[in-house]
């Protein structure tokens, strides 16, 4: 009963993630515009950065989520697994509002304004009765979700290569009108490689690996991300606990004209989560796999799995 | 699970603000003689609205440019104003052309001691031109004199605005 509990407290929490996902593809194409675009692209470079740093954290951190639920790697044999993958940043108070400089002739003294999960963006008076209004906030949230398909196939030598990937055409999945959302790319490749076959008397399982992935989104943003990580986990009959310590680094880079000045803009922002520790347990029933951990560094990332496979 | 999803993340609450399309009035001055005539230009501020698609809230105006390209060999200064529909938005008292060389906010203090002022009115006026629904078309005049002879030179007046969408 605790078991099956567990199963369908997992299988909604991914629904959500998933759904999460693809919420704000849906509000996008009722406008019949991309909205995250349009307010970017209001922005001057020097403040886009701002704006879009919590929301280039909760990517990165997300695409640098879920990538293993064990470190057991066996020496050879086949092996292959397809997991459905939610994941999701915790945004809090500090990821609301950032400081930004007005435009001229207004006063060029940095103002607390909101970021993309922020709320209404701030005014300003400048002189002869001029007022600027920073861009407004657009997604209310506290955790930004996101969700991915993951294959994993080895097993040569206690290696594993990793693959993820959404084809281009998923929008139509998600869209009335799929031309009015934004063509996006996903593909992420990987390898992870057992640790314990060199220490066979390694109570512990213990594996290592690397992964990188590559997101476009519409026209102006790419964002790339890359994990080099250690993985520890130990076994008690059909549950696992695993956790880990990794390296990333993950970029957005923005290209795209500012609405005002006709200036074209290209900036790269970085992720500011590098460092994490990730602690987290899986459910093993036969060819079905479910698992949940938590991820704190800079920001914090919950995720979980669900996988088929052998 | 659907309410705990729309509780747990708002898309799109807030409305969008967008930059209009800045509208501009040009005068070219070509004059043998100091003073030149009213040059009348003619604004469509529903212009403003080129490039957006979506519900409008309000228009607001957040700037004011001035630039002067001299297309002489001297460089004049000008006494004289320029007006919006009869409603004046910046008047000159022999300020030198030179000062607008490049793209300058009209709104910049420091062009007080050049002989250069802005009516503190015309920006409320223009947002009451922007209320209206359709979008006038105003008339923007730029009259006055220059020295020395001959006048060549063109004046550009650029509005600059924020649009708010509804949500």
């Amino acid at each position: 009963m605790k078991k099956l509990s567990s199963f369908i407290f997992g299988a909604c929490y991914i629904t959500v993630c998933t759904c999460g996902f693809l919420l704000p593809m849906q509000a996008q194409q009722d406008n019949s515009q991309n909205r995250l675009e349009d307010a970017i692209r209001q922005l001057s470079g020097e403040n886009v950065r701002g704006y879009v740093q919590p929301f280039m954290n909760g990517v990165g951190a997300n695409l640098n989520s879920g990538w293993y639920n064990t470190a057991d790697i066996s020496d050879v044999g086949f092996h292959f697994r397809l997991q459905v993958i939610g994941m999701g940043t915790l945004i809090g108070d500090a990821d609301k509002t950032y400081y930004a400089v007005p435009p001229q002739p207004l006063d060029q003294t940095p103002v607390e304004t909101a970021t993309l999960f922020g709320d209404r963006g701030t005014t300003v008076n400048g002189p002869g009765g001029t007022t600027y209004q920073f861009q407004n906030g657009q997604v209310k949230t506290n955790i930004l979700p996101a969700a991915t398909l993951q294959l994993t196939v080895g097993n040569i030598f206690g290696t594993q290569a990793i693959i993820r990937y959404l084809p281009p055409d998923v929008r139509y999945l998600f869209s009335y009108k799929g031309d009015d959302f934004p063509k996006t790319t996903f593909f992420g490749i990987g390898a992870r490689h057992s640790v314990s076959r060199y220490l066979p008397s390694s109570p512990i399982d213990l594996a290592g690996g690397f992964f990188y992935q590559k997101l476009t989104i519409g026209d102006i943003m790419e964002a790339k991300a890359l994990i080099f990580g250690g993985q520890v986990s130990k076994s008690f009959s059909v549950l696992t606990l695993y956790g880990g310590l990794q390296y990333e680094t993950s970029t957005l880079t923005l290209s795209y004209t500012n609405s005002t000045t006709n200036a074209i803009v290209n900036t790269e922002i970085d992720g500011e989560n590098h460092i994490r520790a990730t602690a987290g347990l899986t459910l093993n029933l036969v060819i079905l796999n479910l698992n949940a951990d938590v991820s704190i560094g800079k920001v914090t990332v919950l995720s979980c799995g669900l996988s088929f496979g052998m | 699970m659907l309410c705990l999803l729309m509780a747990g993340c708002d898309i799109g609450i807030n409305p969008l603000i967008f930059d209009g399309s800045p509208v501009e009035a040009s005068f070219e001055v070509n004059s043998l003689i100091s003073t030149f005539p009213p040059i009348v230009y003619s604004v469509n501020l529903g212009d403003v609205l080129s490039d957006i698609d979506d519900e409008v809230d309000s228009i607001k105006v957040y700037n004011i440019t001035l630039l002067i390209e001299n297309l002489g060999t001297t460089n004049p200064s000008v006494t004289g104003d320029i007006t919006v529909n009869g409603n004046t938005l910046l008047s000159m008292n022999n300020t030198p052309i030179s000062v607008f060389v490049s793209e300058h906010s009209i709104f910049d203090a420091s062009l007080q001691a050049q002989g250069f002022n802005y009516s503190s009115t015309i920006v409320p006026t223009i947002n009451g031109y922007l209320k209206q629904d359709p979008k006038p078309t105003v008339n923007v005049v730029a009259s006055g004199s220059a020295a020395p002879a001959p006048l060549h030179f063109k004046i550009h007046v650029k509005v600059y605005t924020q649009v708010f969408t509804r949500p």
